[in-house]
């Protein structure tokens, strides 16, 4: 079933298939909810030309969507300009890349240039050859049966701009500076700021709190990083609780199986899902799996099976924690004004 | 039960199919200075960092069908031999091709093909690169330089604007200056595929005012493309009717008085009068630079333009070749004496183009001139050349002795690729300097014991 052909579907469709159909139609389901609603807001007045950030963190704890915002980020520009992309077959104007773990020491851009080529559409990825100006004369790197990382950096660059392209999501950034520190973290840093700046276009990092590592290279650098969080929803809070309540609801009409209504276990979803809706997706596609096992019939101990152990939830909510704490003063409208700033004082 | 969240839809992420090239737009649309269809294959090859042999190869030929292998072909020819903007059937396949690969719908204004109701292919295209210096300086101040069309014309010798002659050469082919290795050429309009540097330049040959007046008869002929309903049969009437008001006007409607007025042959007049041919591109706009006509009066309207007066001495038409004893070898062979005294000795060739003659004819007619000239201009050139080898062998002589103290023998080959390796900046190195250098260490080998 292509995922095209599963958004279609609804849940009675899906009732009378096979168990690995009803598997895929419910992991293909993902819902708009209040959080990645206000989160998506934030994103797009920092996609505005205007608002001076070339580059934006979207960070937040694990499990909490930050995936599924960035799809729906980059739709929301796709589905913007449907009418100029339908005029100009040349126009792309967002592309949503996975920075990808090379299994290496550092980095690998080459593999990040490669995938970026292949959104852009690009012909002759592996045939680039890199212009080189040198004492008033211009040239090219001879090719010798492969290309470089400067040539594909080149492409991609011409690529973005030649395509009008105006938003490069990232998800899994934090590939991009693991095992980097120091001048290395701060190389990475000014690569991806270079390409925001020479083609106006903004480049969106998805990934955890370790993104936070950028901010503190150079003032020069973190000056044009917006930074938006994306929150959990907090237990103690009432509109939280019950926003939390209604996406349990949500997911509940999408499951293909008969249970009693979920909702009653909200609060006990909501501590055990530490407030991460992805976490929380992540369970009852456990627990569907497990009832589809067990015939198809829902029970109790398949939720309990499905939840997440106590040394997982400590550990995610640990990091929640101290990302949250690092992030009250970095994210996006943080900023106090001078009033503010003496009563708060 | 309460309201529910809305979903998300998957499938709006995926992009529709886009164009396989950039939809990069032609330069100068509209006007006669606008760009030819070879800049612009250029230009799409340097805006997606490949080289023009590998787009045309791997994406534009394979679109094109049955004609693929004429596509590849065509570009494997110098380039120079391109006819790409001209007027036949492999222009508007390339045309018909890359407007489908780039979405593009104007590309057939980047060559003749939307006036060939007006043309002959004879003599139409050029067979050199060529381009206005000046040009190439505006362009590269406003950042976008691009390869005109009207440089590709044969008939156009001069840009209309800058009233200079167009250049077909850089200064490193004078100026000796260091050429890159091999393949590591740039193909871009405006630099120097031999060595590196920009061809945009103040020096220029300020160009007579007939042939100023000739491109811009030609500019005003590129204008036309937007006038719609014109055919080959239309353009013939309007030429012959053209022609005898012409002839009414200036001979007193006698053809061959007029024919002798513009130094044409008799029988190209009657070839014009009678037969179904249209004149080549060059022939026309020499016929309307003497009348002081345009190419739309001969072509369009086929009338003369109201504000229209005879030339009292009208210019002759240029002939490509001329009789020999049409030629007043009198004054030729002054001439010879003239550049055999001159400092800087010229070829043959270049005194025959510059007199309008031929080489061939030179060595029938003038033989014992024309030999002495030849003897002279390679005399100049050896010792030039010697003198240059010698700079050279004097530069290249650390990097022998270098390789020597290695311990490596110095061979030609194997010096050329030493000094290649360690002194980039000094270009290709010269081969021959390369064999002066070999002979001068198996000399002193051979002598030491």
């Amino acid at each position: 079933m292509t995922r095209s052909d599963k958004s279609k579907l609804h849940r009675d469709d899906v009732m009378h298939l096979d168990d690995k159909s009803k598997r895929d139609y419910f992991a293909g389901i993902r819902i708009r909810h209040e959080l990645i609603r206000g989160t998506l807001e934030d994103l797009q007045t920092l996609m505005d030309p205007e608002s001076g950030a070339d580059v934006i963190l979207l960070v937040g704890p694990t499990g909490v969507g930050k995936s599924t915002l960035a799809v729906s980020l980059h739709q929301d520009v796709l589905q913007r300009n449907a009418g100029r992309m339908q005029a100009d077959p040349g126009f792309v104007p967002s592309i949503y890349i996975m920075a990808c773990a090379s299994g290496e020491m550092q980095f690998s851009w080459r593999g990040f240039y490669w995938d970026g080529g292949k959104q852009l559409a690009e012909p002759l990825l592996q045939k680039k050859v890199e212009t080189r100006v040198a004492e008033g004369r211009t040239s090219v790197t001879p090719f010798s049966g492969g290309c470089t990382v400067i040539a594909l950096r080149m492409a991609f660059e011409s690529a973005i701009q030649h395509r009008g392209t105006t938003v490069a999501v990232i998800d899994e950034a934090v590939h991009l500076i693991s095992g980097a520190s120091g001048p290395k973290l701060k190389s990475q840093m000014e690569a991806i700021k270079s390409i925001a700046q020479r083609t106006s276009c903004k480049i969106a990092l998805v990934g955890s709190y370790d993104l936070f590592d950028l901010l503190n290279i150079q003032a020069q650098l973190t000056r044009r990083i917006g930074v938006v969080h994306f929150r959990r929803y907090l237990t103690g809070d009432k509109a939280d609780e019950a926003a939390f309540a209604k996406v349990v609801r949500t997911l509940q009409s999408h499951l293909p199986i008969e249970c009693p209504n979920l909702e009653q276990y909200a609060p006990e979803l909501m501590r055990s899902c530490v407030g991460c809706v992805g976490i929380l997706k992540e369970t009852l596609q456990r627990m569907l799996a497990f009832s589809l096992r067990d015939g198809g019939t829902w029970r109790e101990k398949h939720l309990a099976k499905a939840l997440l152990t106590e040394t997982q939830v400590k550990s995610v909510l640990s990091e929640a924690l101290r990302g949250e704490g690092r992030v009250k003063t970095t994210e996006f409208g943080s900023g106090l004004l001078q009033s503010t700033q003496d009563k708060a004082a | 039960m309460g309201g529910l969240c809305e979903l998300l839809d998957g499938s709006a992420s995926v992009i529709p199919q886009r164009s396989v090239l950039y939809r990069l737009a032609p330069c100068g649309l509209g006007t006669a200075f606008r760009e030819s269809l070879n800049s612009y294959v250029l230009r799409l090859a340097d805006a997606h960092c490949v080289r023009p042999q590998h787009l045309i190869r791997d994406i534009i030929a394979p679109h094109a069908g049955a004609i693929a292998g004429s596509i590849k072909a065509e570009w494997a020819r110098a380039p120079s031999r391109r006819y790409l903007s001209g007027a036949g059937r492999l222009p508007e396949v390339w045309v018909e091709t890359l407007s489908r690969l780039t979405g593009v719908a104007e590309l057939s204004s980047l060559t003749l093909l939307p006036l060939r109701w007006a043309l002959i292919h004879a003599a139409l295209l050029v067979d050199a690169e060529r381009w206005c210096p000046m040009c190439l300086l505006e362009m590269r101040e406003q950042g976008r330089i691009y390869g005109q069309l009207l440089w590709e014309i044969a008939a156009v010798q001069a840009c209309p604007r800058h009233g200079v002659m167009l250049s077909s050469s850089c200064r490193c082919k004078v100026d000796d200056r260091p050429l890159l290795r091999r393949g590591c050429a740039k193909h871009l309009p405006g630099i120097c595929r031999d060595c590196g540097r920009a061809l945009a330049t103040r020096a220029c040959v300020p160009a007579s005012q007939d042939a100023v007046n000739k491109a811009r008869i030609v500019a005003e002929f590129l204008q036309l493309e937007t006038i719609r309903g014109c055919t080959k049969q239309s353009a013939l009437v309007a030429f012959r009717r053209c022609l005898l008001r012409l002839t009414q006007e200036m001979a007193a409607g006698q053809p061959m008085k007029l024919a002798r007025m513009l130094g044409l042959p008799k029988a190209t007049m009657q070839g014009w009068l009678k037969s179904p041919q249209l004149p080549t591109l060059p022939r026309l706009v020499d016929v309307a630079h003497s009348t002081g006509t345009s190419v739309k009066d001969l072509l369009i309207t086929g009338e003369l333009p109201h504000q229209w007066r005879a030339p009292t001495s009208p210019a002759q038409v240029t002939t490509r070749s001329r009789r020999a004893n049409k030629v007043c070898w009198t004054a030729v062979e002054r001439q010879l004496r003239e550049f055999n005294t001159v400092a800087v000795p010229i070829a043959a060739a270049e005194a025959g183009r510059r007199l309008g003659v031929s080489v061939r004819w030179l060595a029938k007619n003038l033989p014992e001139l024309t030999r002495k000239m030849s003897a002279r201009y390679i005399e100049y050139r050896a010792r030039g050349f010697e003198a240059l080898v010698g700079q050279r062998v004097e530069q290249y002589r650390p990097y022998a002795e270098e390789m020597h103290a290695a311990g490596h023998t110095v061979l030609p080959r194997k010096l050329f690729r030493w000094i290649r390796d360690r002194a980039p900046k000094l270009g290709i190195p010269d081969r021959r300097a390369c064999v002066v250098l070999y002979a001068e260490y198996k000399r002193r080998n051979a002598e030491s014991p």
